[in-house]
């Protein structure tokens, strides 16, 4: 029952009210206005995304940087206020609640940054930043407050001679996994995960996805993981939308994207990540060019310009996302 | 005239000539560009004089790329930077070795000779293309730059010299390229312009510090491939800095496996990826999700417990060993022997081989 309106889908198909539910949502920055030049055209970083995330589901948010996916998480957790489209999120509309009531919502969705050094205050003692999200959300009772974020701690799997040193004094994974336990602290549905391990050394990343994939198991959370790796991405998530210059562009379950892929713009994806087994030899050459220019984007389809399949429609029609096997979106001419 | 017809393009003349004449494959051994030699770097700091890079020994082969591997703190970047003498001295001081250049130690170099040196005979492109390009000079400034110090050339046979070496990296429109400047350009373009300028006067050796890590996956492929095609058309030699597995499957022919300022392992390429033979090694490949390989179904991703050490907290004996699942006693005090295996294979270790 995808019912479809514009360039959106909802894709829920009775399995109970979804989690999370975002329908055409869109986020346009204006350039600033130079004086005596007529005002830019706006930059389209999200331009109508529409997706849902069940309860207990992980749902990968995958491409390339500046296609929008950053812009996305912040938009649906209302950080940045969108410029159109609904959120629901356990049935509440959160496009149309006052801050107040928000701020209190924010205790079931959460966020974990990319860079752990830049998301915490250098100033402030580990103990202090985990006791943080208890203060703002009520409880006032000091040796509660500490006794919690001692448990975080250890839940996060540092030890408790951390609770005193300061954010210089960790090194990145062991940062990030405050920054996980800061996220985790109020027991959120929905968890935001935004590269959280790209910053990271390769040996600590699988420290860190085994960490919340542990968490999800323990304190059943949803997550949204944006990535731009596409071998964490299928390890790690159920479903998977891949996102292109403001738009989703191919959305499925992961073996679906993985095993059949069937936007051009996913096969080129899949096709660039280096294989550690077959070697040095690649199947087919790169694709060529640039994401477009935001301040000029072209008409038609966004990936045109880098397209080895392209034809004479894409340059004249933007493609909508449709549903062309069951549970399978592909926002393509070719597939449709 | 023969050789002519069996390759259009220069390069294939060249390594089809190669081919044809068993003379030269048979006595040529493949010789060492860069020699490196008990190589020892140390920063002093508030907190004493810290080692960096502890001994480390490796050459470079004519036309080989090699890479070096390691994560952040390991001493890649810092052995890397020390071959051009790039690092400030102080902090940084080179306590030993020797880093032979077509049979001159560059360590005994003086400054005037390593300018004549640098961006001629050897160059670099760095990891991040915004930070390594100036902001307000234009492209064309900034590559004519290294031509008119390097050759005698004029400034308008600079500029055209600019724009064919834009062209040679596949950058678009390159005459209109010249006058723009850093930040009009994307990620993927202002690194290669930063190949074009390192390649301006046709290199023997070009150090890569992580020239893809800045990068999208896509971008990624597309600096490989071409790193890839200019190496084969000017037969210059590569040593790549990086700390993905992924980037040396690609693009590498042997590699080094760097941790806590020592060499733990090194190899060709493809045999190492497939039969590590030092647990660190063994870790990091295992610790990246292959496509395909792993199930969701609560398989857990292999991981190296515990933290990269830092400089003033490196470990005794075998540095790895407070990581590593196999440590045994001896890990604890002793250095672990250099191993040899066949084809080429070093690597240190107490274990005994086969025991991974």
């Amino acid at each position: 029952m995808a019912l479809s309106f514009g360039t959106g889908i909802i894709m829920n198909k009775g399995k109970g009210p979804a989690l999370l539910e975002v329908r055409d949502l869109k986020k346009h920055f204006l350039p600033r206005k130079r004086f005596l030049q007529e005002q830019a055209p706006p930059v389209r970083a999200v331009d109508g995304i529409s997706f849902t995330l069940q309860a207990g589901e992980t749902l990968g948010l995958v491409g390339e940087s500046g296609c929008g996916k950053s812009t996305a998480a912040r938009t649906l957790l209302r950080l940045i206020e969108p410029t159109s489209g609904q959120i629901s999120f356990c049935g509440k509309n959160l496009t149309d609640i006052p801050e107040t009531e928000m701020r209190a919502l924010r205790r079931e969705m959460q966020i974990i940054f990319q860079d752990p050094y830049s998301s915490v205050n250098p100033a402030r003692r580990i103990g202090r930043i985990l006791q943080e999200p208890f203060e703002i959300h009520g409880f006032q009772n000091k040796k509660e407050k500490t006794e919690k974020a001692a448990q975080l701690l250890e839940r996060v799997g540092l030890p408790p001679e951390h609770f005193n040193r300061y954010p210089h004094e960790l090194s990145g994974g062991q940062l990030q996994r405050v920054g996980i336990a800061r996220a985790i602290a109020l027991n959120p549905k929905l968890v935001v995960a935004d590269e959280p391990v790209s910053a990271l050394d390769v040996s600590i990343q699988a420290q860190i996805i085994n960490l919340l994939s542990d968490l999800k198991e323990q304190l059943d959370i949803s997550y949204l993981f944006i990535s731009h790796d596409m071998g964490v991405v299928e390890y790690f998530c159920d479903r998977v939308a891949v996102m292109y210059f403001g738009k989703i562009v191919e959305l499925a379950n992961s073996e679906q994207i993985y095993n059949s892929p069937q936007h051009p713009y996913t096969t080129a994806l899949l096709n660039a990540i280096p294989n550690l087994e077959s070697g040095r030899i690649k199947q087919e050459a790169p694709i060529k060019g640039d994401i477009p220019d935001p301040g000029n984007p072209p008409q038609g389809c966004a990936f045109q310009s880098r397209c080895p399949l392209k034809e004479k429609q894409c340059a004249e029609e933007i493609p909508a996302l449709k549903e062309i096997a069951p549970g399978h979106y592909a926002a393509c001419f070719l597939k449709q | 005239m023969f050789y002519y017809s069996i390759g259009n393009s220069k390069t294939g003349f060249i390594k089809d000539q190669v081919r044809l004449n068993p003379f030269i494959v048979k006595t040529k051994m493949p010789s060492r560009e860069l020699d490196i030699q008990d190589l020892k770097i140390s920063f002093s700091t508030p907190r004493g004089k810290l080692t960096a890079v502890n001994g480390i020994s490796f050459h470079l082969n004519q036309g080989e790329t090699l890479a070096l591997v390691g994560e952040s703190g390991c001493g890649k970047t810092v052995s890397a930077l020390s071959i051009l003498r790039l690092l400030p001295e102080p902090p940084a001081e080179i306590l030993s070795g020797k880093i032979l250049f077509s049979g001159q130690n560059l360590l005994s170099l003086n400054a005037k000779a390593l300018q004549n040196l640098r961006g001629r005979s050897i160059s670099m492109i760095f990891q991040d293309p915004m930070t390594s390009l100036n902001p307000v000079l234009t492209i064309g400034e900034q590559m004519a730059e290294t031509l008119l110090r390097h050759t005698p050339m004029s400034r308008p046979e600079a500029l055209q010299k600019s724009a064919d070496l834009l062209g040679k990296v596949e950058i678009p429109s390159p005459k209109e390229k010249l006058k723009h400047y850093p930040h009009q350009l994307s990620g993927g373009m202002r690194q290669r312009v930063m190949i074009a300028m390192a390649l301006a006067c046709s290199p023997r050796v070009l150090i890569a510090d992580e020239p893809t890590t800045a990068l999208d996956v896509l971008i990624q492929a597309q600096i490989l491939e071409l790193l890839g095609n200019l190496k084969r058309e000017t037969g210059m030699s590569i040593l790549i800095i990086t700390h993905d597995l992924g980037v040396v499957a690609e693009i590498a022919q042997r590699v080094l496996i760097m941790y806590a300022g020592e060499i733990v392992e090194s190899g060709p390429a493809q045999a190492l990826l497939d039969d590590p033979r030092h647990p660190y090694t063994r870790g990091l490949i295992a610790s990246v999700p292959k496509l395909g390989a792993l199930k969701k179904t609560g398989t857990r991703l292999e991981e190296i417990p515990g933290n990269v050490p830092s400089l003033d907290q490196r470990p005794s004996g075998c540095a790895f060993h407070p990581r590593c699942n196999w440590a045994i006693e001896k890990c604890k005090t002793q250095k672990p022997p250099l191993r040899e295996g066949e084809g080429q294979r070093q690597w240190r270790c107490h274990l005994e081989p086969g025991s991974l």
